[in-house]
């Protein structure tokens, strides 16, 4: 046993800094609870040092890199060169200032944060352990936020040359060839950057299509584009072996039971992410876990045990960091005795690709099982001045809405700042906007929101821009 | 051919009922759609009833002169257009153009449903309830399943006021919402949560008086900066009146306390030193004098602290205050007091020594200025004029909101509160 060892009595006990688990913290100590965060890793989580943040600072840097290479607008020749030290460099600044933004808050909301990874020894006790030393804590209250990390595959396990997203967003110098297994958005996020900056990238999808969570129209937009990025995308494919060499890794894989191989500098596995509840004793804190390892939860984030809640990657729902600062605020709140419960009626989706792609509540399938009709509005980007204006007329918006009320149930955009027109349309679905009421708010022109009410007005059969079939 | 329940409609805002003056149609007759199956009265006019399909009257639910309730059934349709499986498809109505097709809407949404659940493409999840985030939320916090709630907006969209209705309705008094200054009604106990115990302690949740009283209390302790003042007087003229007055005041069924007195003595303070009786407008700048005089009595309850409020205090008769106090003491501990009657007090009295406390330092009920401690009465020996005399002694702790008075004139108003009971004939000059 340690020698002297301590308990100690703290309100509530946060375990995970990512951006669950750091605005559960703050929230609960916003409503007055004395609050202790546990985080073994960095401040911030996956989300602000190797998920969300990273990527998307390398994805927009890519970007960059290949405008100025190929040119924009035409007329301006730029002579563009790289040095791709300097952008990680910037990248990690980008990262660095986040997670301080982060410990600033956490600071200024009084919370105590302690470093050090944490397992339950009882309903009401967790201990922590650091290089050093063990320390219990009891607590009233404990919300785990502890995430999730890359799901390994047995025929491929990582090492030198077989890396999981984290090693890849912080590679020291763009790979010539870069293989990735798995064509869900991370890998499509990721390739499309590292193709922009140089690389030849293979992309290898198990199911017969890319991005199998979206609408075929979709995954033909992007497939299209990740053409043009000579990107290569193998559908049907099964990764068997990769076989590390001193420079290089050969990946072979089956499509249709035929056998072939790809060499690379480095394979990227991004193949889901498992929760990790693994190795934090919850035998001791007497919570079982579903069959994907997930911490099943009532409405409000409460485990079977009621002073524990659970959000974040670890239980049901897709994982993103938006789902889980929302489950976060509603945990701490229900532990500081509020009424607040997990209550959205959509969660938006985007993939940083290149056009964007963001979706937000029903498809068109989804809704037609739910609605007896629906109304849909499509509207092309081509058809909007800033669009054109911006060099990016590839693209769509597509609404969805119940056909008897008008309501809008589902959303999808395509095309440039994607990820930022999905926020409209997550607000008017919450405030049970209908596609009159999108027609009618006047949008700024020229603007790329412009097509939200043009896209309203074409499923009203009154498109101003765009001539009825 | 199916049969068509028709429920009886909504006849207008807030019209629930109406009584059947007059049936059009007869069992076995034949009705189009549109044609007046009733005339049925209410409180503000007589109004035709028509029917929103077409088809044959089987049955007639209520007799001439008979009340119907919204929703209760009414006629039943037999129509060609119908199947029992099928989609009630109704067709509009002008009872829909005049706004008065919720019931209709009703039975057509219930129908859909049904045929959700028969049709095998037809995925579970019921279509989504609309209302607003916010709504959503009010109706959470005040125990309410949205999905109960009777939804008056266009296509049943589920307001705020709907809400606020479906409360009411169900009796339970005012609705909780969230960050209101004000304690919150005592009827209304937050739902449980499950409590989580362990050897060592014990988990109780927050009752909602309970959270309420702790936001009033960290508002005003860190809003207000506020002194307290304490002093004692001589009552042993007032206690000897008051038991002189005993045997009036059983024969009218009254129980004298102390507190009448007090709160007399009080407003004469505050009408002579009326910064006491304010406001402090801090987003103005301004102090609002308050010429009213509503008092607040905290009182102790199995809930928690209470405060009813003496509304116009200052109009009232000794007599009248002692009923008063009873009464609303009475309401507040049985759980029966209304929110509006503890609002809007603009200073309060804070009794202790009737549990035996002597000085404390009385918290403000914010944004009032001044709330008066009192403590208990105690016999003392006192030197009066070279004399050693027996005295009643009552301790008085008078709190009040240093940014709009000083120190000076708390004590002024607190020799003036003394003088009054010291002397309980002033109190004529103060009716
Ligand atoms: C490359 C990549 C890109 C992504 N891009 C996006 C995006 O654009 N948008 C989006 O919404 N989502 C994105 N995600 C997903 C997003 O990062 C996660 O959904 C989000 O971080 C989950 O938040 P969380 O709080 O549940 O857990 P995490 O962010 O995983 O944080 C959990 C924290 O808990 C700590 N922890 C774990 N166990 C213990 C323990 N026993 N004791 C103490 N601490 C512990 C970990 O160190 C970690 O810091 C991306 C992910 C990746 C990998």
């Amino acid at each position: 046993m340690v020698v002297g060892e301590l308990t100690e009595e703290v309100q509530m006990v946060v375990i995970g800094g990512g951006p669950g688990g750091y605005v559960a913290a703050i929230r609960a100590a916003q409503l007055g609870l004395q609050v202790l965060l546990i985080e073994k890793e960095d401040i911030g989580g996956v989300c602000l040092n190797r998920g969300c943040i990273p990527s998307k600072a390398l994805i927009t840097a890519a970007e960059d890199y290949a405008k100025g290479k190929n040119g924009n607008v035409p007329g301006i020749d730029h002579v563009v060169t790289l040095d791709f030290r300097k952008v990680q460099e910037w990248k990690d600044s980008v990262v660095t200032k986040m997670t301080q933004g982060v410990d600033m808050l956490l600071k200024g909301n009084k919370v105590r944060v302690v470093k050090g990874e944490a397992f339950f020894v009882g309903q009401q006790e967790v201990r922590v352990m650091t290089d050093t030393e063990a320390h219990n804590y009891h607590f009233t209250h404990c919300i785990i936020a502890t995430g999730s990390r890359p799901v390994e595959l047995a025929s491929l396990p990582f090492g030198k040359r077989v890396l999981t997203s984290t090693e890849v967003l912080a590679l020291g110098e763009v790979p010539k060839r870069l293989a990735i297994v798995g064509g869900g958005y991370i890998g499509i996020e990721l390739g499309q950057a590292y193709a922009k900056f140089g690389a030849k990238v293979t992309i290898l999808e198990g199911t017969p299509s890319i991005l199998p969570a979206f609408d075929p129209s979709i995954t033909r937009l992007i497939g299209r584009s990740l053409k043009e990025w000579q990107v290569e995308v193998v559908t049907g494919a099964l990764a068997k072996s990769a076989v590390e060499s001193a420079d290089e890794v050969r990946l072979t894989y089956e499509v249709n039971g035929e056998v072939h191989a790809v060499s690379a500098d480095y394979v990227l596995v991004t193949v889901g992410r498992r929760p990790n509840t693994d190795e934090l004793g919850l035998d001791a804190a007497g919570i079982t876990l579903d069959g994907k390892g997930l911490i099943p939860v009532d409405h409000q984030g409460r485990t079977s045990v009621a002073n524990i809640f659970a959000i974040g990657d670890i239980v049901a729902g897709p994982a993103l960091a938006h789902k889980a600062s929302y489950e976060g605020k509603v945990a701490a709140e229900a532990a500081a005795g509020m009424h607040s419960a997990v209550d959205y009626a959509c969660i938006p989706a985007v993939v940083f690709a290149d056009p964007e792609v963001a979706a937000v509540g029903l498809n068109e399938d989804e809704a037609g099982k739910v609605y007896e009709k629906v109304k849909t509005g499509r509207f092309a980007y081509g058809a909007n001045g800033r669009a054109v204006s911006m060099n990016a007329a590839n693209g769509f918006v597509k609404l969805i809405a119940d056909e008897e009320s008008g309501v809008l149930v589902g959303a999808q955009v395509v095309g440039a700042e994607a990820s930022n027109l999905i926020a409209e349309l997550a607000l008017a679905i919450e405030m049970n906007a209908t596609l009159e009421d999108m027609a009618l708010t006047i949008h700024a022109h020229p603007t790329l929101p412009e097509m939200v009410m043009e896209t309203a007005e074409a499923a009203l059969g009154t498109p101003i821009h765009m001539l009825k079939k | 051919m199916g049969v068509f329940q028709f429920a009886f409609p909504e006849l207008g805002e807030g019209i629930h009922e109406g009584k059947v003056a007059k049936w059009i149609v007869h069992e076995g007759d034949f009705v189009r759609e549109d044609e007046p199956l009733a005339e049925v009265e209410n409180d503000k006019a007589v109004v035709e009833i028509p029917s929103p399909v077409e088809g044959k009257v089987v049955q007639l639910f209520f007799s001439e002169g008979a009340v119907a309730s919204v929703g209760e059934p009414f006629v039943s349709i037999e129509t060609n257009a119908l199947t029992s499986d099928d989609k009630v498809d109704v067709p509009k109505t002008p009872l829909e153009d005049a706004g008065l097709a919720n019931t209709v809407h009703e039975v057509k949404q219930a129908e859909a449903v049904k045929v959700s659940e028969t049709t095998p493409n037809r995925a579970a999840t019921p279509e989504r309830v609309l209302a607003i985030p916010s709504v959503r939320r009010l109706a959470r916090e005040n125990g309410v399943a949205i999905e109960e709630v009777k939804g008056t907006g266009e296509h049943g969209k589920i307001t705020r006021e709907d809400v606020l209705a479906h409360l009411a309705n169900q009796g339970r008094g005012e609705p909780a919402i969230s960050k209101s200054e004000n304690v919150e009604l005592p009827a209304k106990e937050a739902v449980t949560k499950p409590i989580f115990a362990s050897a060592q302690e014990e988990i109780v949740p927050l009752s909602s008086i309970r959270r309420s009283i702790m936001q009033a209390m960290v508002k005003s302790k860190f809003s207000a900066p506020h002194v307290t003042m304490m002093d004692e007087v001589d009552v042993t003229e007032l206690v000897s009146f008051r038991n002189e007055m005993k045997q009036v005041t059983a024969a009218r069924g009254v129980k004298l306390t102390f507190l009448p007195f007090i709160v007399k003595a009080l407003i004469a303070a505050l009408k002579k030193y009326p910064y006491l009786n304010a406001e402090l407008d801090e987003e103005n700048e301004q102090i609002k004098l308050k010429k009213e005089y509503h008092i607040g009595i905290a009182t102790d309850t199995d809930r928690g602290l209470l405060v009813p409020v003496l509304h116009h205090a200052n109009h009232m008769s000794m007599w009248e205050l002692a009923e008063q106090i009873t009464a609303l003491s009475t309401k507040a501990r049985s759980g029966k007091i209304k929110l509006e009657e503890m609002r809007g007090s603009t200073a309060s009295i804070s009794n202790i020594g009737s549990a035996k406390g002597l000085f404390f330092t009385p918290i403000l009920n914010y944004p009032e200025v001044a709330i008066l401690g009192v403590g208990r009465i105690r016999e003392t020996l006192l030197r009066q004029d070279g004399e050693i005399v027996d005295a009643q002694m009552m301790a008085l702790s008078l709190s009040f909101d240093h940014r709009v008075v000083d120190g000076a004139m708390a004590q002024l108003a607190l020799n003036e509160i003394k003088a009054v009971l010291a002397e309980p004939k002033r109190m004529l000059m103060e009716v």
